[in-house]
Order: structure tokens, then C-alpha cells, then sequence
């Protein structure tokens, strides 16, 4: 689609793009991949930690640890937004910070953070969902339409 | 695009890697981690040593553990880390059995961490004789409940 879109530019900004293409800084593709690789596969290391111990030394079963190893990971970030380390892990990491579930808690914590002086109704409470609203909408929905396809699956399916 | 075409190579290098079957697991299956609690002990464990036996021949089964009282009878076992993927239904499958070879006790079958850590440590109770049967019933109920808690 972009393709067909630069066809119809004019001649001169076409070639000024193809002299910027040529000058633009390429990205570290794979550097970057192997970044977010590593940071995120350690941020998923110290949830599996945090979950040993839940069921280890808490009674927690496999099952129900979920639950606190999410809140613990988040109250972990929320220290790491406010003091400002998360930002710099996310500048060095991108997506492997942004995924797991410590990317969304970032989201919604900077928001918060930031609307502060707004008030804390329509600053820090209107603004908080706006990044992490999305994924809210959007994961409940996949969920749904997910949901709906393994019930179509099972009924009709026999699987 | 070049990178892309490494990183593309590399994603199919991993693929292949991961899943091809290893050939170094045991294969007759003697290293299964589990010892018979003795049945001289004023609690009769007969039915979990069998039950033991019986589901340590499965070929990924690591460690099993299982305790019963008259009417109950709690497993859990531990599998190679590579078939965790099939978990769900080896689960299934040995509960199935277990129930078919001992159809006088309730059976309940787990591969959960927490259970095979607490079972184990109920079987050495019993070995020592450190626990009455009333108190291994309310014991066994309690990891029953366990198992079958989701929140």
C-alpha cells in the first residue's frame, strides 16, 4: 500500500525520499531483537522466581500463584516507574519491556505520574487508562472472539 | 532485509532444534525418583505403593509420589520438562488409569509443584509413624482441595 501511495507523489518529493532513504540511519534490526530477547526473557525469569516462592514457601499451588507473582511484578515496576529506571530499561530493551505484563503496569503507572497536576479525577483518574485502555479493549475482545470460535469448535465440531 | 533473512534462519534454526525428539531421556525409565513407604506402620499404604509402581513405568514420568487413606488416594508426579507440553493429557490419562486399577478409593491425580512437595513430605510423616490417621484423613482433604483450588 505505501508503494502504490509514493507512485502518486510528485516527482520531486519522490526523489527527495529516495535521497533520504539512502542518508536515514539504519536500524539495529537484530541488535535490537537480541536486546528485547534477553531483557524480556529476564523479566520473565524473576516471575518464575517470584512464583517458586509463592509455592514453595506460601502454599501456593502452581495454579494459584499467577495471581500474586502478576501483583508482586507489577509493585516491583510501579517502584522502578516512579524512581525512574523503567524508562531507561525500556529505552534499552523496547518491546522485551513492553510486553510482559511489567509494560502494561508501566503504562498505566507513568500516566498516573504524569497527569498528577491535572487533579486526581479527571488528571490522574481519566488519564491513567489512556496507553493501557487498548490492551484492555482489545484483550477482552480477542477473548471473546477466541471464546466464541472454541464454542463454535466444540458444538458443531465435535472436537 | 538482510538482517530479516538471519533473523528468519535463526527462528527456524530454533524451531527445528527445540523440536526434535531428544534421544537421551530414559528410556527404561529406572531413574524414577520415588521410594515405597513401609506398610509395617499402623497406616496401610499398600494402594499408593502399587499406584507408585504402576505410574512410574510411564516413559516421562521423573518422580511420583502418593499417599491413601482407607477410602482416598492422592498422586503427584513430576515429568521431563519436555513433554510439559502434553501435561493436561498425560494428567488426564494416568487419573483414568489409576482410577480403572483402584476402584476402591477416590482417586485425584496432580503433576502441581506444590502438591508432589507436600505429599512427599506427608510420606515421610507416615514413615515415621508422626501422624495419626485421623489427621492424615484431614491432611489428605485438605490437599484435595488444594488440587482442585483455581483462584
Amino acid at each position: 500500500m505505501a508503494d502504490k501511495k509514493k507512485k502518486n507523489l510528485p516527482p520531486n518529493t519522490q526523489r527527495y525520499q529516495s535521497f533520504a532513504k539512502d542518508r536515514e540511519v539504519k536500524r539495529p534490526l537484530l541488535k535490537n531483537c537480541i536486546k528485547a530477547f534477553l531483557i524480556g526473557g529476564f523479566i520473565c525469569f524473576i516471575g518464575q522466581i517470584i512464583s517458586t516462592v509463592y509455592i514453595y514457601f506460601f502454599g501456593f499451588t502452581e495454579q494459584t500463584a499467577g495471581n500474586p507473582t502478576v501483583a508482586t511484578l507489577i509493585f516491583i515496576t510501579m517502584f522502578l516507574t516512579g524512581f525512574g529506571v523503567y524508562d531507561r530499561i525500556g529505552q534499552f530493551a523496547g518491546a522485551g519491556s513492553a510486553v510482559p505484563v511489567t509494560g502494561f503496569g508501566n503504562s498505566v503507572i507513568s500516566a498516573a505520574i504524569e497527569h498528577r497536576s491535572e487533579g486526581f479525577i479527571l488528571g490522574v483518574g481519566g488519564n491513567m487508562f489512556k496507553l493501557a485502555g487498548p490492551v484492555i479493549v482489545y484483550g477482552v475482545f480477542s477473548a471473546f472472539v477466541i471464546a466464541l470460535i472454541k464454542t463454535i469448535l466444540i458444538q458443531w465440531g465435535g472436537l | 532485509m538482510k538482517t530479516l533473512q538471519i533473523l528468519l534462519t535463526l527462528m527456524a534454526l530454533i524451531f527445528l532444534i527445540s523440536c526434535s525428539p531428544g534421544n537421551n531421556t530414559s528410556q527404561n525409565n529406572q531413574d524414577v525418583n520415588f521410594n515405597k513407604i513401609s506398610t509395617s506402620g499402623s497406616i496401610d499404604q499398600t494402594a499408593a505403593n502399587q499406584a507408585k509402581e504402576k505410574v512410574s513405568r510411564h516413559d516421562s514420568v521423573t518422580a511420583v509420589n502418593a499417599v491413601n487413606t482407607d477410602k482416598k488416594l492422592i498422586i503427584a508426579f513430576e515429568i521431563e520438562h519436555n513433554k510439559r507440553f502434553q501435561l493436561a493429557d498425560i494428567g488426564k490419562k494416568i487419573q483414568k488409569e489409576m482410577e480403572k486399577k483402584f476402584s476402591g478409593h477416590k482417586v485425584e491425580v496432580s503433576t502441581d509443584k506444590r502438591l508432589v512437595f507436600d505429599i512427599s513430605k506427608l510420606e515421610e510423616r507416615i514413615a515415621r509413624n508422626d501422624i495419626s490417621s485421623k489427621n492424615l484423613k484431614k491432611e489428605v482433604n485438605r490437599l484435595i482441595k488444594l488440587m482442585k483450588d483455581k483462584t
